[in-house]
């Protein structure tokens, strides 16, 4: 869906971007991660052509972007922010419709998208709907910021760390909602983040920049089990990769049929990481597991952990 | 809004005080005969009051208007990427330039376009520009990067950013220039008399050249108002435009 092939951009004789190359499928969630200054934020920005690569090429659906009109181009890619950016002198409604009603859009239309898409960001449409984005918090402005991206329903999201300056918890809520909608709305996303456990709890393809360069370009657990350096094994979380590992499957993927009894069962969809902090805390080596019923199921033990499976 | 907010808000008695003043002058002339006995007559009556405010209003109009296009034409132009060069000229201008007391702008113009109504035309248009200007270049200024790059990315063509999102931005600044503009004009058209333009001026100036202070209350109270006036009608104007801004 996004193709990048030997994409640089030159500032005076820094490369702030050098030589890139690599592909995002359709539908897939790709995080672009690296250190502050590593060019994955000028990276993203190529793609929309907010800047303009020096040199390489970028596809989007096979399309060679420089040769769309640049703002026909934008309005087909949906675009959110760190900073949000929402319009303040406009509506939440209004703010939400501004690519459609570029599009030229029926009004009827889009009215029902503003709705639609408030609920899919799970904010109640009457009671936003008239608001001014100064009488919203941080987070549900950043869920009108995901909203507005998604507005006019385009193949390619672009997520410049999002959810950057939000507090953890909210943070978190809205890494949970995104994954939702990115599986609702089979959206091809490329995002940008300095945090690899977000990276890691999100996306299906990472890529690792550094001083501009591609470092490696693969699935989770590809750079958390084969690393092509020492800093994509320190960035990725060094003594920890171990757990980072545990915390990409999750117990029904290493469930043992065998029930025991026992308080407080794991859920099917717990992360293997959090099934061995269970055990630690609870001094216990295999723990019973049920369904979402409540239902047991069968146990995890802590040798299931370690194996391969 | 309720009835004692109604009953506090100047506008609605300062209105149609100015109203009055305009028009009905003449209903004072016992007060006057009365206080300066020795004033004939004892209402200015070169001209009406009316007439004389009309001019007034009119040179401050037409002046602040072109001032407007002017200077939000210039600050536009220098906040563009292919204008930027101009910015640090313009900035300088502005600032300087409103350091310049209006009225010595207004002796410049005489030499240059002599008497009447156009060197006082031009010097209000000139001064006006400037505050104009140096607010919409900091109106401008002020519109979050954010806002700009979000929507930029979402593809809105540089006009339609300046015109859809930079400008409603900028607006409550822009017009704080206006209405200084505007305030200062009101009160420099007066002096305007002094270089054969008509206006309220005529009969402060008359009354100070003839020694008839009451001449010079009359035409002071009338030029009062307008400046008020016309300035609370700016604060209206601004609290519509700020509607969206700090208020839960």
């Amino acid at each position: 869906m996004i193709e990048l092939r030997g994409v640089t951009k030159r500032y005076g004789a820094r490369a702030s971007v050098n030589d890139v190359s690599f592909a995002v499928a359709e539908g897939a969630f790709c995080a672009l991660v690296g250190p502050s200054g590593s060019g994955k934020s000028t990276t993203l920005r190529m793609i929309n052509r907010l800047i303009e690569p020096s040199a390489g090429t970028i596809r989007l659906g096979g399309e060679d972007v420089a040769t769309i009109p640049v703002e026909s181009l934008r309005r087909r890619i949906g675009y959110a922010i760190q900073s949000v950016g929402l319009f303040p002198h406009w509506t939440i409604a209004d703010n939400i419709a501004t690519v459609p009603r570029l599009l030229k859009w029926p009004e009827d239309r889009v009215r029902a998208r503003i709705e639609e898409l408030l609920t899919l960001v799970r904010l109640d449409p009457g009671a936003v709907r008239a608001k001014y984005p100064h009488q919203l918090s941080g987070g549900q402005q950043q869920r009108i910021g995901v909203a507005r991206a998604l507005a006019a329903d385009p193949d390619v999201l672009l997520m410049d760390e999002p959810f950057g300056a939000l507090d953890p918890i909210t943070r978190e809520a809205l890494r949970l909602e995104l994954a939702r909608i990115h599986k609702a709305t089979g959206k091809t996303i490329l995002f940008v983040t300095h945090d690899v456990d977000e990276a890691l709890q999100m996306a299906d393809a990472i890529a690792i920049m550094r001083d501009g360069r591609l470092v490696q370009f693969g699935t989770p657990s590809d750079l958390l089990t084969k690393p092509a350096d020492d800093f994509v094994r320190d960035f990725m979380g060094g003594s920890a990769l171990g757990l980072k590992l545990l915390a990409l499957e999750r117990v029904a993927d290493r469930l043992n049929p065998e029930t025991v009894p026992g308080e407080a069962p794991l859920a099917l969809d717990a992360r293997l990481s959090e099934a061995l902090s269970q055990m630690v805390l609870r001094r216990a080596d295999r723990l019973p597991v049920s369904d979402d019923a409540g239902k047991p199921v069968g146990s995890i033990a802590l040798r299931d952990l370690v194996a391969r499976s | 809004m309720s009835r004692r907010d109604l009953l506090r808000d100047p506008l609605l008695w300062l209105l149609p005080l100015l109203v009055f003043f305009s028009l009905g002058m003449k209903l004072l002339r016992p007060v006057f005969a009365w206080a300066f006995p020795g004033t004939v007559p004892p209402i200015y009556a070169d001209d009406t009051f009316l007439a004389l405010f009309l001019s007034h209003a009119a040179l401050v109009a037409i002046s602040s208007l072109i001032a407007a296009l002017i200077g939000v034409g210039l600050g536009i132009v220098a906040t563009r990427r292919w204008g930027a060069e101009f910015r640090p000229l313009l900035e300088a201008l502005a600032t300087i330039g409103q350091t310049f007391p209006p009225v010595a702008v207004l002796a410049l113009a005489v030499p240059a376009f002599g008497y009447g109504p156009l060197p006082t035309m031009i010097a209000l248009t000139l001064y006006g520009i400037l505050p104009i200007l140096k607010n919409t270049l900091a109106g401008l200024a002020g519109v979050p990067d954010s806002v700009r790059d979000a929507g930029t990315g979402m593809g809105l063509t540089r006009f339609e950013l300046l015109r859809d999102v930079e400008l409603p931005l900028a607006a409550p600044t822009i017009l704080a220039g206006i209405r200084i503009a505007v305030i200062i004009n009101i009160g420099t058209a007066a002096i305007g008399s002094t270089v054969g333009a008509v206006t309220l001026g005529n009969p402060i100036i008359g009354g100070l050249v003839t020694g008839k202070v009451s001449y010079v209350i009359q035409g002071a109270l009338v030029v009062g108002l307008f400046a008020i006036v016309t300035d609370l009608l700016f604060e209206r104007l601004d609290r519509r435009l700020r509607r969206f801004a700090a208020r839960d």
